[in-house]
């Protein structure tokens, strides 16, 4: 079983905006510290499957409280809300992972 | 200085299972959530506690809008309009949403600010269950039944409008409202091609439909100039830039104004009030992309229905298109099948991913209480005007060269704010709201 860090959860959310919004690989301005929505990486349609990726690929419910968290603008900050939200799930708590 | 006159405040609709009521009380705060969580149907609530508190809460599918802003004083100050607050003086990022299904307890003395959701709509995204609409139909029909029933003492006595536009949605409110209400009149927008009875497909269906309900039916055919005479109301009213819900926000001023003047010229003092067929569209994320003149509008998130509805429904909470347009023209809106939510969710997001799902459906539920006229017909939305040719707001702003962006210059003009900041108020389809007392600028009023 996959084991989530911040760092890697972090990977995987960029690899998937880098994806799912076409950013090329050699764009190095998209880094973990950019501002997601103001630098135009995501509009608003993308936030719904930024979401919808980040509740399937790690099991949590994104909660509406967190999208205007000054957190759920960045990869890092997104990345640490997630491995919160595993955190605060009983069954993961429990496991290995 | 600031007026402290008050907002003129939309109505509620709240539905307790078997009456409506126009408020709750929200007092104790021990039982505020388990009464909100009974409640269906839109509205937008602001009591003050006995010890101070002012607590504002909101429908769960944020039908009703409602803004707050907190000034030096330590003043709340709230509005169904966030234009309202703007125009007293607070600056943007003083300016607060109550999100949907949510309650907001403010205590300025303590500078304290708690959010609290109170309702969540479960969406049933089992991908296994059963595709047949018969098992899903005797509930829905029981529950519209029971809307329709319970909505006939309230709007029955008052001037009752349906706004048709030849589809399944808007034509089972029409029959629903026949049956159970009684007489109306339907009202259908369309723009003026010049061709004479042949505006859109919508008038051509909608007015078939009346005339099989027996009910008069009002045609509301507006000249492209006058369309756009109504942009700067669709984008203050409707609270919203985003092209889809201004080019609906337009079809929405163009019949509220034409109910407004019809109303004015007869004798009834009730208010008017509109049934309408939204919200079904996002219960059954019935949406798609439309293509005019070789560019893409209504883009959609890339997710499959079954996943994509529940964020078109949460979307509800920001844009105000509907209840916020109509009201500005003195008509109430009831959304029928916001008083449905929760049936509609429980259906399987196998069924509602399966082919034709919404048609058959329906032809479950209403069986020939709609003509086959109806059911057979391409789905088209108000603001195309039809599946073959698209006539609606949408060609008529695009035709004139108002694009997405020159609707978002146009309202960050409007709210006197520039377009980056604007970005900010709505994000994953909700208006910005806080989880937190606001502190420095953000409660800095300016005198007006």
């Amino acid at each position: 079983m996959q084991r989530w860090t911040p760092d890697t959860v972090a990977d995987e959310l960029e690899r998937f905006i880098r994806h799912q919004f076409q950013v090329p690989d050699d764009d190095t301005n998209l880094t973990r510290e950019t501002h997601l929505w103001e630098a135009g990486y995501v509009d608003s349609l993308g936030v719904a499957e930024v979401i919808a990726h980040l509740e399937e690929t790690f099991g949590v419910r994104i909660p509406d409280e967190a999208l205007f968290s000054p957190d759920f603008v960045r990869i890092r900050g997104i990345a640490q809300i997630v491995c919160d939200l595993r955190a605060k799930r009983p069954e993961i708590l429990g496991r290995a992972s | 200085m600031m007026s402290e006159a008050p907002f003129p405040t939309v109505s509620n609709f709240i539905w307790l299972g078997d009456r409506f009521v126009e408020t709750l009380d929200l007092e104790p705060a021990g039982v505020r959530r388990h009464r909100l969580s009974e409640a269906s149907g839109q509205f937008s609530i602001q009591q003050r506690t006995a010890a101070g508190e002012h607590v504002l809460a909101r429908d769960r599918l944020g039908v009703n809008k409602l803004f707050f802003a907190i000034d030096g004083e330590g003043g709340v100050h709230t509005s169904n309009y966030r234009f309202d607050l703007a125009r007293r003086g607070f600056s943007p990022e003083a300016i607060w949403s109550v999100p949907s299904g949510h309650v907001v307890t403010i205590d300025p003395a303590e500078r304290m600010l708690a959010l609290e959701k109170y309702a969540d709509l479960a969406f049933n995204e089992d991908p296994t269950e059963s595709a047949r609409p018969t098992a899903y139909a005797g509930q829905i029909r029981e529950r519209l039944t029971a809307v329709f029933r319970s909505l006939a003492p309230v709007v029955g006595r008052r001037p009752l409008y349906v706004s048709l536009s030849g589809g399944l949605d808007s034509a089972t409110v029409g029959a629903l409202a026949r049956e159970f209400v009684g007489e109306f009149t339907a009202v259908t927008f369309a723009v003026d091609t010049g061709r004479s009875g042949l505006h859109s497909e919508d008038l051509h269906y909608a007015a078939r439909l009346a005339a099989h309900l027996g009910v008069r039916f009002e045609p509301v055919v507006l000249t492209r100039a006058q369309i756009l005479s109504l942009l700067d109301t669709a984008l203050i009213y409707g609270q919203d830039w985003r092209d889809f819900n201004v080019h609906c926000a337009l079809v929405n001023a163009a019949v509220g104004a034409a109910i407004r003047d019809r109303h004015a010229a007869s004798a009834s003092a009730a208010a008017p009030v509109l049934l309408t067929g939204d919200v079904m569209n996002e219960l059954m994320a019935d949406y798609t992309a439309v293509w005019y003149n070789g560019r893409e509008y209504y883009r959609l998130p890339r997710l499959s229905p079954g996943r994509l509805r529940r964020f078109l429904v949460s979307g509800l909470d920001a844009g105000d298109r509907e209840v916020g347009v109509f009201k500005h023209f003195g008509v109430d809106v009831v959304q029928p099948y916001a008083l449905c939510a929760e049936v509609y969710a429980s259906l399987p997001a196998s069924f509602i991913e399966s082919p034709q799902a919404k048609q058959r459906l329906v032809r479950e539920v209403m069986g020939d209480r709609i003509p086959d006229y109806i059911y057979d017909r391409p789905k088209t939305r108000a603001q195309a005007g039809g599946a073959d040719e698209i006539t609606g707001t949408l060609a008529v702003l695009a035709d004139a060269g108002i694009d997405a962006a020159a609707l978002e210059q146009r309202f960050s003009t409007l709210f006197s704010t520039d377009r980056a900041r604007m970005r900010q108020w709505i994000r994953a389809g909700f208006y910005r709201f806080t989880s937190s007392y606001p502190t420095g600028v953000t409660h800095a009023a300016l005198d007006a």
